[in-house]
């Protein structure tokens, strides 16, 4: 083991040339077959020079040194966690993918975000289509403003936005319990205040129990309990994501590279939660919805 | 076949009441516990097995809705590590099963326990009913079986040594009762000991005293009885022989008395033949006087004349010393004295004869009772005696006869004058016999009194007994006045006696006159 470690001391700093030679530090917050088909379409069709870290197998602050030390073209930030200790690189342009939290936060000016994120008049047909007049959700006070502005387009669609707010993950469950007699369909936001595995599901386990369709912002949720959920075609992400790198590392200033949304979102629905919420998948069927396997 | 009864001791009883019944207490309290604990395990397993479906129905709400077949397949496998699950399925609504998962074989032994998946838990069923929220989807079932062979092996192991602790438990009770059995008993033991000895009679065993409890105190009081007993049983013995002695005593005199009666008796049979020997001896000769002395009378008043003629008047002669008109008178005086003598020896031989063999004479209507005493003085006159004793007699003249037996009457006077003259001292005394008439009570009677010394009070009501004498040993047989009152009875009369010690008695015969017959007093 010894020897081992003055093997790798010897070759990083007898040729420290070799460690630097890399264009994209890839940064993840952890090993994830999702992640692994966003890198997937990331390198196909493009030959970038890259070094991938995990960050549950670094130490904090250990990212930082990395980028100093190895000055790489560009992070690619995959996940929130990378997202959020990557910000605090100012010199090195990043691009941010699979990242669902809704930002109120002052995006820096090295940062491009591939946002993870379906427009609200694809929600407000959704729920048209579920025939819920009552959309609940629950978000904290960052995700208000995005709730609000997506409250406008569902009333123009008819539909009636309640916003319960949650101060913490813990105050999701008594809020719920406030929505269950006042909405007809659950919507679940990518609030990064509250959303953990265990506030999903008591999201998941509140449309179970008051027979109220539960709308995701993943798919993953739809084994989850959700009912319906928009899928994105994480591969294409990861071109989208590729795209951008290209053009930031031929030269282009992140500044001027606008935020954009994933290119090829597919509406998912589970089959057996719309028959035990007795709903019909028609509807669903009719804006292009597909049944998850 | 016989059947041995045997005696069971106290102890023993005791002993096997208290095991019998500690064994069945035992034995009823270590099934109650057995099946207590068993059912306690079946119970625990159970809700054991309860509470891994409800843990796995919760657990599985979820995924079941969203038909997240890994999640529920995960789910039943980890329920299935859990120890002594041996199997794990849910199914869907349809019944289908959509997850299964097994621990190692599955065994017949199986506790199986299922419950019904639903949207909500069943504590929120009421809620949801109360807040008028629609039932509960059905989603599916979760089944859980946990092997009871681990159960059953630590309900064996619970059963074995319950029982063997029982066994202990119980041996050890059994033989601490029978010491403190033996040792509370000790006392009984020796009590019914003691009682036991005493009960055969022998009452010089004590029982030992050794404490202050009541069979000891029962000891205490048994011993001072046996003390009592003891000393009375010796008393009795003493008494028993003091008893035997004046028994044999009294026997003995009796004996005497009876042989002296007997002798008596045997004397009396052999007087009686010696009188009636002597009757005929004193009778022949007496009879050839009586006849010589009539031959001798007729030829006295034959030769009479002659010798007066021959005597010619003459006042001198004289013949054997006496003048001739004395001698004469002599003659004649002298021949009626051997007329009248002879013929009293022949009364006296009659009456002794018809006395001394009892002659049962009958009863006539004409018995002068004078006559009787008469015929009873010359018997006693003739027994020569008591010739110191001065008999006297007053005889009532014309006394009216009665119905009974001469010699019967006259053997009760002669009977009468003999206790009179066998109670007077040697040396003499007065006897005087007299007779009389009653005309209020219409009765004769015959009154013999003595100067004698008289009959002590206690004797009077014994006179009429049989055998009983004051005189057995001078040859009384004790039945003269038994004999005498008999006959004065036999006649419908009555003895009476006065007497006073040392002064005398006074015995009167009353007897009945008969009632066609006048009375007329005496002048």
């Amino acid at each position: 083991m010894r020897m081992i470690l003055y093997f790798i001391s010897i070759l990083i700093f007898a040729f420290p040339g070799l460690a630097a030679a890399y264009d994209v530090l890839v940064v993840q917050d952890r090993q994830s077959p999702v992640y692994d088909s966003l890198l997937l379409g990331f390198r196909s069709g493009h030959h970038f020079k890259e070094r991938v870290i995990v960050l549950q197998d670094y130490a904090e602050n250990d990212l930082v040194k990395i980028i100093r030390e190895d000055h790489p073209a560009l992070v690619l930030a995959v996940g929130g966690k990378a997202l959020s200790e990557s910000r605090i690189i100012n010199q090195t342009p990043i691009v941010s993918v699979f990242t669902y939290g809704i930002q109120n936060s002052v995006q820096p000016s090295n940062l491009v975000q591939i946002k993870m994120q379906v427009r609200a008049e694809r929600f407000a047909a959704l729920f048209h289509a579920l025939g819920a007049k009552r959309v609940g959700t629950v978000l904290s006070a960052a995700g208000l403003r995005y709730a609000v502005k997506a409250a406008e387009v569902f009333r123009k669609a008819g539909i009636t936005l309640v916003i319960l707010e949650a101060k913490k993950p813990g105050f999701v469950a008594k809020q719920l319990e406030a929505l269950s007699n006042t909405a007809d369909a659950i919507w679940l936001l990518p609030d990064p205040a509250i959303i953990t595995s265990d506030t999903v599901e008591l999201f998941a386990t509140h449309s179970m129990r008051y027979r109220l369709p539960l709308v995701s912002f993943s798919d993953a949720h739809l084994k989850k309990g959700a009912a319906v959920a928009f899928s994105i075609d994480l591969v294409d992400l990861g071109k989208q994501a590729a795209e951008v790198a290209d053009q930031i590392i031929a030269g282009e200033n992140p500044e001027d590279i606008e935020d954009f949304p994933p290119r090829k979102i597919q509406l998912r629905f589970n089959r057996q939660v719309l028959e035990h919420l007795n709903l019909s998948p028609g509807p669903l069927l009719t804006i292009g919805g597909l049944a998850s396997e | 076949m016989h059947l041995i009864k045997r005696t069971i001791s106290f102890r023993f009883r005791l002993f096997a009441i208290f095991t019998l019944g500690t064994a069945l207490i035992t034995f009823a309290l270590t099934f109650s516990y057995i099946e207590r604990v068993r059912n306690e395990f079946r119970e625990h397993a159970t809700g054991r097995a309860l509470l891994l479906a409800k843990l796995l129905a919760g657990n599985a709400r979820l995924p079941l809705f969203a038909n997240d077949q890994t999640s529920i397949q995960k789910l039943a496998e980890e329920t299935a590590r859990q120890i002594d699950v041996a199997e794990v399925k849910i199914c869907n609504v349809n019944g289908t099963v959509v997850a299964e998962a097994h621990h190692g074989d599955v065994g017949t032994h199986l506790i199986t326990e299922h419950l019904a998946i639903t949207s909500s838990p069943e504590e929120d069923v009421s809620n949801l009913a109360l807040t008028g929220s629609s039932k509960p989807i059905p989603l599916g079932e979760a089944f859980v079986s946990l092997d009871s062979t681990r159960l059953d092996k630590s309900i064996r192991q619970v059963t074995t040594s319950t029982a063997c602790y029982s066994i202990t438990f119980w041996l050890i009770v059994t033989l601490l009762s029978y010491l403190v059995l033996t040792r509370m008993t000790n006392s009984y033991e020796k009590l019914l000991a003691g009682l036991s000895a005493m009960r055969g009679g022998n009452f010089t065993v004590r029982i030992p005293i050794t404490d202050r409890d009541e069979p000891n105190q029962a000891a205490h009081s048994l011993n001072e009885l046996a003390d009592a007993l003891q000393q009375r049983d010796a008393e009795n013995m003493l008494l028993q022989e003091k008893l035997i002695d004046a028994l044999r005593l009294e026997v003995q005199n009796e004996k005497q008395q009876v042989m002296a009666k007997l002798i008596q008796t045997n004397r009396m049979t052999s007087l009686g033949l010696l009188v009636s020997s002597m009757a005929h001896e004193i009778n022949n000769p007496n009879g050839a006087i009586r006849l010589d002395g009539n031959f001798l009378g007729k030829m006295l008043h034959n030769m009479m004349p002659l010798l007066e003629e021959a005597a010619g008047g003459d006042d001198n002669l004289r013949l054997s010393g006496l003048r001739f008109a004395e001698a004469r008178d002599e003659i004649f005086r002298a021949h009626e004295n051997i007329i009248r003598h002879t013929n009293r020896i022949e009364a006296v031989i009659k009456d002794l004869r018809a006395y001394s063999l009892g002659v049962n004479s009958p009863f006539t209507s004409d018995i002068d009772i004078n006559q009787v005493v008469t015929g009873a003085l010359t018997i006693i006159q003739a027994h020569g005696q008591y010739t110191n004793a001065v008999i006297s007699e007053k005889l009532r003249s014309e006394l009216p006869a009665i119905r009974g037996s001469r010699n019967q009457l006259e053997q009760v006077v002669v009977n009468l004058l003999l206790n009179a003259l066998q109670s007077m001292p040697s040396q003499g005394g007065r006897v005087s016999v007299s007779t009389a008439v009653n005309c209020d009570t219409s009765e004769v009677t015959i009154t013999v009194s003595d100067s004698g010394i008289g009959i002590p009070p206690e004797h009077i009501a014994r006179l009429f007994e049989p055998f009983f004498s004051t005189r057995i040993d001078s040859g009384g047989s004790g039945l003269g006045l038994y004999i005498s009152n008999f006959i004065v009875s036999e006649h419908g009369g009555l003895l009476t006696f006065e007497s006073e010690v040392g002064l005398g008695t006074v015995v009167t015969m009353h007897l009945p006159i008969p009632s066609t017959l006048e009375i007329e007093p005496s002048g």
